[in-house]
């Protein structure tokens, strides 16, 4: 049974119930809404995000979902990304961030975990330059700041 | 309890062995019985945890009682905790807590009002967990850091304004990439998710790049985590799910720990600390925290409690002390003592709940030379086969027997369950049930080929540290005892026979083998699966005696990227190609063996340098925490190694 989905800026995109259910916000609505033709509008979503997070649904329909651990443990998670995520988050930065916020906002927790691993792999080994070059941010502390923060974080250097 | 006395034979064996190496067959007691009782680990928490603040309790630490003499002068207690609570507290009225970052930048469209209560009640929950996890303790910091700066904008405005601060032409492109930054920062599960992978040194760089990523990495949950990474594998029991009474917050109880470790590495000593009570020649000498159990030459056996530094109990047994076991959840001490004029052997039960002996133990025909103690039976041996066990909570005899002897005599003995697990000298291993029936005789020859086991240690998963004469230690699996049960959990019972066939297969392995490059006299293990710590003396009257200590422990996870190559990747406009994305995902952690060189324990400051240098240890243990260490003249002495709490504490004000 399809279900029709409205982005931020009115366009509307039809998919399957079993799709859009990986949302589970739009399953709960789906639940609280009962059998009704509407679409669905998910206002903090724009088009070119939705069209991107309709097609990592589509393509993990099939998923086992996975159940809420309390013991979670981001690290316990497989350390591999599929290679077909790994093509689908090769996008520039500001549409990596806007699907991660999506699947956030939308509930779709394997989503916002390739993601934010993708943001962890853009971290990981890199100097505070470095990490200040990738995201285009600039160094905001003063050199007395700065220090202050070396020292006080000095037992973390070099273990 | 009623004592018991066991009725009078005909004549016991006489037997004669000499006492100064009694002790060493029997200090194989790093198999903490108290593990035992421990319900497995819980695998992990990282719930979103709302951090309350620091327990207003000032640490144990310092309360000394009045039968502790310090040869050291302590620093007092101070109100540090106190302060430090108070720091971390005064962000979080609501007058201090920052203004909501930008909101994302949609229209607002007609909303269903479910749906918009719903939703907003979602992220009202994501602010409220992020305000509390993070503020507390953060913000406070971050806008004291902020206001180093002469700046007339309040803390909270420079914390939203501050992208826009800068003057360069291109201000208005990175400001906008650097609220996009912030925007996805903003919900606390984004940020648990991406923080939650990194490792330490990455907090670290991420921390020192900007005061967004300062503030987004300053999440309770994130530092409980590296917290639990840190410490995994160390220690023997449940790892901690809250904070110890005297840490504030889990940053700092990472520091603590860290510290700690690099202390360990260096061999450089924090504290001695001394428990004294008139002590005699310590026999036996043993520490799981936080007690430290000691047996003297006169029959006083001693429980202390590390951090209190109290004695909590005094017990006496009739003879030399060559035996001590504490059992913490069954609250018993017990303890073998040999009278030499009378040649005989006694052991003794306690409780620590009342302070009272409540049994009483003798074998008339033969000597009591090793023991063993767990929550249901007392095994005592005379090291040549013969064997008496007992049922200690009622006092009944439940077996005595002989097993066919060995040429070498017993080194350690270990109760599992009610299985008798021994080894021998020359490195022959026997499992027998409780009654005497034997499961099974392997030799570790093959692995130890020289025949001559000093020292060993049994840790709680059934594998074995053994410190052969030739000074090598070797860490031996034996999968033959790990196997699991149906549900894939260990399997605690050994109550099954083996057969040579099954040994030679897949009987014994060895994990690692050490050299040490010098002889020793003594040694002492203590550490967890993945960490272990040893240290030893040779025990010479005349010269200084070094203590050195060794640690092993698992290599650093191996980034398969370079600091070089991940500056090229990603170009201005943030694209990655697949190529790079690869390179980006790989990161190895690889848990082999590095041997450390040993270190030997001294101090930078003068004062306990003096100290150390001049204590004439003849017994010691450890475990991640403390060397314990028993002196030639009497005494005992305490080595710590983690950071003195108020020194700690003294940095952490500052900020």
């Amino acid at each position: 049974m399809p279900v029709t989905l409205t982005s931020l800026d009115d366009v509307k995109f039809t998919v399957d119930k079993e799709v859009a259910e990986r949302s589970i916000l739009i399953k709960n609505m789906i639940e609280d809404v009962g059998e009704s033709d509407s679409p669905i509008p998910l206002p903090n979503v724009s088009s070119a995000v939705l069209k991107k997070v309709i097609e990592y649904c589509e393509h993990h329909r099939n998923d086992p979902v996975q159940v809420q651990d309390e013991t979670d443990d981001p690290r316990k998670r497989s350390n591999d990304i599929e290679e077909w995520d790994m093509k689908f988050m090769t996008v520039d930065q500001e549409m990596l961030f806007e699907i991660i916020l999506a699947a956030n906002y939308l509930d779709i927790k394997p989503l916002l975990d390739v993601g934010c691993k993708t943001v962890a792999n853009i971290i990981k080994g890199k100097t505070p330059e470095e990490i200040r070059k990738v995201f285009n941010i600039v160094n905001d502390f003063t050199p007395e700041e700065e220090a202050q923060i070396k020292k006080e974080n000095e037992w973390a250097e070099d273990r | 309890m009623t004592t018991r006395q066991e009725s009078e034979g005909d004549g016991k064996v006489a037997r004669s062995y000499s006492l100064a190496s009694a002790p060493l067959r029997l200090l194989s007691h790093s198999f903490h019985s108290t593990a035992n009782t421990h319900s497995p680990p819980p695998s992990g928490s990282t719930s979103t945890v709302s951090h309350s603040g620091c327990d207003p309790t000032p640490p144990r630490h310092h309360e000394l009682a009045t039968s502790v003499s310090s040869a050291f002068d302590l620093k007092t207690e101070t109100t540090i905790a106190t302060n430090n609570c108070d720091n971390t507290f005064h962000a979080t009225t609501p007058t201090t807590l920052p203004q909501p970052l930008p909101q994302p930048q949609h229209h607002a469209l007609q909303l269903d009002p479910r749906r918009e209560a719903r939703e907003s009640k979602r992220q009202a929950q994501q602010l409220f967990d992020s305000d509390i996890s993070s503020h507390e303790d953060i913000s406070g910091r971050l806008s004291k850091a902020i206001k180093l700066e002469t700046s007339p904008c309040s803390p909270e405005q420079e914390t939203v304004e501050s992208p826009d601060r800068t003057q360069s032409p291109t201000s208005s492109l990175q400001s906008a990439e650097a609220q996009r930054l912030e925007r996805l920062l903003l919900p606390y599960d984004i940020r648990y998710s991406i923080f939650g992978q990194l490792s330490l040194q990455d907090i670290y760089n991420l921390q020192l790049s900007c005061k967004l990523l300062y503030w987004a990495t300053s999440d309770q949950s994130i530092w409980k985590r590296i917290a639990l990474q840190l410490i995994q594998g160390e220690f023997y029991f449940d790892i901690p799910r809250t904070l110890p009474a005297n840490i504030p917050n889990w940053k700092y109880f990472c520091k603590r720990h860290s510290l700690r470790q690099q202390n360990w590495r260096l061999g450089q000593v924090q504290d001695v600390i001394t428990l004294d009570d008139n002590y005699q020649k310590l026999t036996t000498l043993q520490i799981m925290a936080p007690f430290v159990l000691t047996g003297c030459d006169d029959g006083r056996v001693h429980l202390w409690n590390i951090n209190t530094r109290t004695l909590l109990h005094c017990f006496q047994v009739k003879g030399e002390i060559t035996w001590v076991e504490y059992l913490q959840e069954e609250q018993i001490v017990a303890g073998l003592g040999y009278d030499i004029e009378e040649m005989r052997s006694e052991i003794r039960l306690f409780s620590t709940e009342t302070g009272e002996q409540i049994g009483l133990y003798e074998e008339n025909f033969w000597d009591l030379a090793i023991c063993a103690i767990n929550d249901k039976y007392l095994v005592a041996s005379d090291g040549e086969g013969r064997y008496t066990a007992w049922d200690w909570r009622s006092g009944a005899k439940i077996s005595q027997f002989k097993v066919e002897d060995e040429t070498s005599t017993t080194e350690a003995l270990y109760l599992v369950q009610d299985t008798i697990l021994e080894l021998h000298y020359d490195g022959i291993i026997r499992l027998f049930s409780i009654t005497g029936e034997c499961f099974g005789r392997f030799t570790l020859d093959n692995i130890l080929p020289n025949h001559q086991v000093s020292f060993c240690w049994l840790h709680n998963d059934l594998s074995i540290v053994v410190w052969e004469s030739s000074n090598t230690m070797a860490h031996v699996r034996l999968p033959l005892l790990q196997s699991k049960d149906a549900n894939g959990q260990p399997n605690t019972s050994l109550q099954r026979h083996i057969t040579q066939e099954e040994w030679d297969a897949q009987g014994a392995e060895v994990y690692w083998r050490h050299q040490l490059t010098h002889t020793c006299n003594f040694a002492a293990m203590g550490g967890g699966r993945f960490q272990m710590l040893y240290v030893q003396i040779f025990e010479n009257l005349m010269d200084q005696v070094p203590i050195r200590v060794h640690s092993l422990r698992p290599s650093r996870p191996i980034s398969s990227l370079s600091t070089t190559s991940a500056a090229s990747v990603g170009s201005a406009n943030g694209r990655f190609t697949g190529d790079e994305m690869a390179l980006l995902s790989v990161e190895e952690e690889s848990y082999e063996w590095h041997h450390g060189e040993y270190v030997t324990a001294h101090s930078s400051n003068p004062e306990l340098e003096k100290i150390i240098q001049g204590l004439r240890p003849s017994r010691i243990d450890c475990d991640p925490e403390y060397i314990v260490v028993g002196l030639v003249q009497g005494g005992v002495r305490l080595l710590q190694f983690a950071p003195v709490d108020d020194e700690l504490l003294d940095k952490e004000g500052e900020i």
